[in-house]
């Protein structure tokens, strides 16, 4: 036997299986935008309102309009619904399916504002306006494996913030905001298998990251001029995280051929760190609120993101040769909002929303990683508004549009389908 | 010119214009591929099962067509018998042992896909028997009739039409550019060929003639000495080892491409210096199998052979495109789309494939002939040409099963690695003989009606002989070795 040409042929194998261990791996920043009961009663159309301390999330012009301290907690529960996979030809094809597990998640927000002094609120905010789940079902079979298994994205801020009420009608204010975030990729390599000449699972890689930092900012304006008109304008930053510290893990998968497994194995990078970095979008907000009538308010809202800051994902790891950058090239985005909110009495609101957005995202990121589509909601809300204490809540039902790429930048297309049903109460005191 | 539209009429008198005119009665489409190996759906150095050869895939995704589509099925092992991988270490592979059958040799008329291994654009229009043209072409009993013949008597609407291959590429992988076909030669019998087809009214799309160096059969060496225990390249002084070519002293360059054969050699000590172990500089004889001491020449493309075949191979190239183009025929770009394989690699879904010998999932163990992954990539292009072209809104083959393997759900070992593999001396030189086309020795009684019933094995008529190989192969007593 000779040793060169084995070993030549040892190193086609291994220089096949290095450059696919290396293949992509990506995460899509997402935005959540239910962060308080009474908003997402009319569909986030609140901007022009802001009236309650999640005007820390919707508009912080209006954190300057308070005259006493109040808390505002509460949970939105986020149940996706079916949300499905169906292949087209040449890649998967039309017999691949997929489905994403169903989970509920809760995304918790809390607020707190209080008097400093006499036109001088101080605003305090802690919530999510980012984060993700895509995890798809029978990760053995789900054809998109090699792509992604998961993909989870947290995003928690923290905002500290002041509001001068210039006016008695205008407030402007300005806040701080730092953005804790972790990030988990998970998926499988693949590899030729030499005796098959077909492909086989040989690897599992995670990417597990730590709580990360980002700082950015935001600033508000609102303004009643009449007592049935008010306006709001919000601004907030850029945000990149930058995921210094995470952990990536190579796991093998065995073929059941020693000499394939051997090689793999004899190659599979040591498990190492890893970062990462997200620039999530910046946004603005133009919100518009008009009393029709004394019991009848209604208020539209337009919100520009700034997805566009989502160019690429790049990898770093400790083994320079691993490192991989991929393109996310998403475009900025318009989400429209509509709300109506019915004073039934002195203690009670019914309120009701629809709103639709496009998808940042090119048909060519469309993927198992992050399947975005355009989407539009339907809400309905219910506040009670006591003495000492005030409780909302919503129901939100999101639907989006099935979106089918032929376009992917991994050659994986298909039509993805899916549906979301969220809930949530705020109380505050 | 040939007499070809004559000996279509003679040869439909012969067969009776029966077969013809019932399909020319069908409205759908008539779908006839002509070539060679490429077309055969040839494999791992042999034809075997060939349901997935690039057109019985395109015939699957067409709608309405008229009848079956016909191939020389072979069974398994395949004619000649395929290679399998015995093992890693070392690596091993060889032809699998046994006797493989026609399975479709009573069909009463000519098959619909008549891909010739072998054949070059002169055999399309000249050849009636010999070799494996016996296995396809079944003569006498089609009246002595060419490819190109048969093909025209089925009345298609629709054909496929890659050829040339062999015209170019059998100097390549034996080394030999003086088996080129001339440019004239292969003008006429193409143009000859794409003219007949025009001629017959029906659409067609031909594809041109890939590079050699985006094979791994020409691409899988570097020509240095390579270090087994770091997988460097040896350095002596600073310097790389530059294997030793045909003449026994003059080292290779970049530019020189040694052959997947040429590792057969290697393992001899062939072309590597008597100062890094091998045999180049002892004196002549020392190693019979390389009497120079270099690596033989039909296991090395010189740089300037490279280039000779090449500069061939762009002349093939444009009488192809031109002769497509002048005819309104959809032409498919095999060469580019070869080489963006080589140098990209194609991406499926996390999964990568390129042109790696034995781990890019492309080409077969033959180092020249596609995977079935590879033959449905093609198939699609060829797809996408017609759909362009004519309009004809027939949808991409899945490449699913490809990726996976048919039926494999995380494709396991197949189970003949599990029995003792029995181990022959013919092996990897069986592509070497199957472009040589007719002077591959097939000695098939081929009879209409005597093989027996479709799909079911019947004894074997005949042996497999080839001189060629055996003479080639009595020398070395132990498999091969890449």
């Amino acid at each position: 036997m000779d040793r060169k040409t084995i070993h030549f042929a040892t190193s086609v194998l291994l220089l096949a299986v290095v450059s696919l261990l290396s293949a992509p791996v990506h995460a899509a920043g997402f935005a959540i935008f239910e962060q308080g009961a009474k908003a997402m009663g009319m569909a986030g159309a609140f901007g022009a309102q802001a009236d309650d301390p999640s005007a820390m999330y919707y508009n912080i012009g209006g954190l300057a309009m308070f005259t006493e301290s109040e808390f505002y907690a509460g949970v939105s529960a986020v149940s996706l619904g079916d949300s499905d996979f169906t292949g087209l030809a040449p890649f998967p094809g039309p017999d691949v399916t997929g489905t994403q597990k169903n989970q509920v998640l809760f995304v918790p927000h809390f607020y707190y504002v209080r008097p400093l002094k006499e036109n001088l609120n101080l605003g305090l905010g802690m919530n999510a306006p980012f984060g993700l789940t895509t995890e798809w079902e029978n990760t053995d079979d789900w054809a998109g494996r090699f792509l992604s298994e998961k993909a989870a994205l947290q995003a928690i801020d923290l905002t500290a913030a002041l509001g001068w009420r210039a006016k008695d009608n205008l407030g402007l204010s300005f806040g701080l905001i730092v953005r804790n975030s972790t990030l988990e990729l998970r998926k499988r390599n693949a590899a030729i298998n030499p005796f098959t000449q077909t492909a086989v699972d040989v690897a599992m890689v995670k990417l597990e990251g730590g709580f990360d930092q980002g700082y950015g900012f935001t600033a508000g304006l609102f303004h009643q001029p009449t007592d049935r008109l008010s306006w709001g304008l919000n601004y907030r930053s850029q945000i990149d995280v930058d995921y210094d510290n995470g952990d990536a893990t190579f796991t093998q998968i065995l073929s059941g051929d020693p000499a394939f497994d051997g090689i793999v194995a004899s190659i599979l990078p040591a498990d190492q760190h890893v970062s990462t970095g997200i620039a999530f979008p910046d946004n603005a907000t133009l919100a518009l609120a008009y009393k029709i009538t004394d019991d009848i308010l209604v208020e539209a809202d337009y919100i520009w993101w700034g997805w566009s800051s989502f160019e690429s994902l790049e990898l770093a790891f400790e083994d320079e040769t691993l490192d991989t950058t991929f393109a996310q090239n998403y475009d900025d985005s318009s989400t429209y909002r509509f709300g109506l909110r019915w004073d039934r009495s002195e203690t009670q609101q019914l309120r009701f929303g629809y709103y639709f957005e496009d998808s940042p995202q090119p048909s060519t990121s469309t993927g198992p990683l992050l399947p975005d589509a355009d989407r539009q909601g339907l809400t309905v809300g219910y506040g009670f508004s006591g003495e000492r204490f005030q409780v909302d809540l919503y129901v939100l039902y999101v639907d989006l549009s099935d979106r089918t790429t032929t376009v992917n930048r991994d050659n994986f297309n298909g039509s993805y389908t899916g549906s979301t049903l969220l809930a949530g109460v705020t109380v505050g005191w | 010119m040939r007499s070809t539209k004559l000996k279509v009429v003679l040869l439909l008198l012969v067969l009776g214009l029966s077969l013809g005119s019932a399909w020319a009665q069908c409205s759908g489409t008539k779908y006839v591929a002509l070539g060679d190996s490429l077309t055969a759906g040839f494999q791992s150095g042999g034809l075997a099962e060939q349901y997935d050869s690039f057109p019985a895939l395109i015939f699957g995704q067409l709608d309405d067509t008229c009848g079956t589509f016909e191939q020389p099925l072979v069974s398994q092992p395949g004619i000649p018998s395929q290679y399998h991988l015995v093992g890693l270490f070392p690596t091993v592979i060889e032809p699998q042992e046994g006797d493989a059958y026609p399975m479709n040799a009573e069909l009463a008329r000519p098959y619909d896909n008549l891909g010739v291994p072998g054949a070059t654009v002169n055999d399309v229009v000249e050849t009636t028997s010999g070799g494996i043209f016996n296995l396809i072409l079944r003569n006498p009993a089609f009246g002595n009739t060419t490819q190109l013949q048969q093909a025209l008597s089925l009345q298609p609407n629709f054909m496929t039409l890659w050829i040339g291959n062999n015209d170019a590429l059998g100097a390549a992988t034996s080394g030999m550019p003086a088996l080129l076909t001339p440019l004239e030669d292969f003008q006429e019998d193409f143009e000859t060929i794409a003219g007949a087809i025009a001629a017959s009214g029906a659409d067609f799309v031909v594809a041109n003639i890939p590079d050699v160096t985006t094979i791994p059969f020409v691409s899988t060496f570097p020509s240095f000495l390579v270090n087994p225990a770091t997988n460097q390249p040896v350095q002596i002084g600073g310097e790389f080892v530059w294997l030793i070519g045909p003449d026994g002293t003059t080292p290779l360059t970049p530019a020189d491409k040694v052959l997947l054969t040429g590792g057969t050699y290697m393992a001899l000590g062939c072309g590597i210096p008597a100062a890094a172990g091998g045999v180049a500089g002892l004196p002549p004889g020392t190693q019979p199998a390389c009497p120079s001491g270099g690596l033989p020449d039909t296991a090395v493309l010189l740089a300037g052979q490279v280039a000779e075949i090449q500069a061939r191979v762009a002349e093939f190239n444009t009488v192809i495109e031109n002769t497509a183009n002048a005819l309104g025929a959809g032409f498919v770009d095999a060469r580019a789309i070869l080489a963006d394989i080589a140098t990209n690699g194609l991406e499926l879904g996390g999964i990568s494939f390129d042109s790696s010998f034995l781990t890019g999932g492309f080409f077969s163990y033959d180092g020249v002939h596609l995977t079935d992954l590879g033959y449905a990539y093609v198939a699609n292009r060829f797809i996408d040409e017609a759909n362009e072209t004519f309009e004809m809104n027939i949808p991409p083959v899945d490449l699913y099963p490809f990726v996976f393997g048919r039926g494999a759900a995380g494709a396991r070992l197949p189970a003949y690695l599990a029995k003792d593999a029995v181990l022959s001396p013919a092996a990897i030189n069986n592509v070497l003989s199957i472009f040589a086309g007719k002077d591959f020795e097939l000695d098939l009684d081929v009879e209409l009606g005597t093989i027996g019933p479709r799909g079911r094995r019947v004894p074997p008529r005949s042996r497999i002989v080839s001189p060629l190989n055996e003479r080639r192969f009595r020398r070395y007593r132990e498999p091969l070795r890449f």
